[in-house]
């Protein structure tokens, strides 16, 4: 699967994902957070523009090695519940399917874990995003990775 | 039958409509609809939008000539409007500040109902004179979603009115 960034903001990134393949066999793929691999797509690379702006915060936030849980917390807003969590900043993620050609295909899903959990050595104490979907080639996809900073949204 | 759409929520800054397949038989696998810029009856977008003449999602989808895909998805998905990747800005100020003011949409597809077998709903948008000759020069969304008739999605218009979003 590839994925490239197509639109940024100081809140906002947008990424469009295509397939790859021509099995109909599920793929996923892990988006990075590390200010060493320099990657085309790399959270924290992508958001060195705007250095000091909430996203680039946010993606730059040490969370506990190992804990998925945490990394969920500040991309996906899982489990803010309480009335003090809504000051807590976080991220959502939205899958917006652009093309579509079966039905036999596997579904896009977005997901978050700390980076050594998924085995990207260099993100290790950051929240990475691990997207999954079909294999098929040219099925794409956008996702939407954005700061949610205001309580009236 | 194709897709179908009925406006089911407007604000000046966001269309949205319900979705609904008509079902196709033989077992195709996807199904797919037009949503319309003709300035005509509804389901139209400009024809949805003018309640809210000089609003900005009414100056969205007027915008014209919309001639070609690329353009039609900059203003409608706000692809295309990035700086450089991996480009490294050495200056407090945000690159390509120009970019961030351009007006442009976010549009979602939720589905509501699903089936099994069903495909995922999606959209794209692409230019009118591709698809529909009354829609010429302007943005019109393409929908692909369920051949099971009674199916539904939502789906929505979002201008991105601000930087703060």
């Amino acid at each position: 699967m590839i994925y490239q960034i197509v639109e940024r903001t100081p809140y906002r990134l947008r990424f469009l994902l295509t397939a790859e393949g021509d099995i109909l066999v599920p793929q996923c793929v892990v988006i990075p957070n590390s200010d060493t691999l320099n990657l085309q797509g790399d959270l924290r690379n992508s958001t060195r523009a705007y250095l000091g702006y909430p996203l680039a915060n946010l993606v730059r936030t040490p969370i506990t090695v190992g804990s998925q849980a945490a990394a969920r917390r500040i991309f996906l807003g899982d489990t803010l519940v309480t009335v003090p969590d809504i000051e807590v900043p976080r991220a959502h993620c939205k899958l917006t399917p652009r093309k579509v050609t079966t039905n036999l295909e596997c579904p896009w899903a977005v997901d978050a874990n700390e980076g050594s959990n998924v085995g990207v050595v260099d993100s290790t104490g950051f929240a990475v995003l691990v997207v999954c979907g079909p294999s098929l080639e040219g099925e794409e996809c956008y996702l939407d990775f954005y700061y949610e900073h205001t309580f009236d949204r | 039958m194709a897709l179908t759409f009925s406006l089911i929520e407007r604000t000046p800054y966001r269309l949205r409509y319900l979705v609904t397949a008509g079902g196709v038989p033989g077992g195709v696998p996807t199904d797919s609809g037009i949503l319309v810029n003709r300035d005509g009856p509804t389901p139209d977008l400009r024809g949805d939008a003018k309640v809210f003449l000089g609003s900005p999602i009414w100056n969205l989808v007027s915008i014209n000539p919309i001639t070609d895909v690329t353009e039609a998805r900059r203003f409608i998905f706000g692809d295309g409007l990035s700086a450089a990747p991996g480009a490294v800005q050495s200056q407090p100020t945000p690159l390509n500040t120009e970019q961030l003011q351009v007006p442009r949409a976010h549009v979602y597809i939720t589905a509501k109902t699903r089936t099994a077998g069903d495909p995922q709903w999606a959209v794209d948008a692409i230019n009118g004179a591709a698809v529909d000759a009354q829609s010429t020069g302007y943005v019109v969304l393409v929908v692909t979603g369920s051949p099971t008739q009674g199916q539904l999605a939502y789906l929505d218009i979002d201008f991105q009115h601000t930087f703060d979003r």
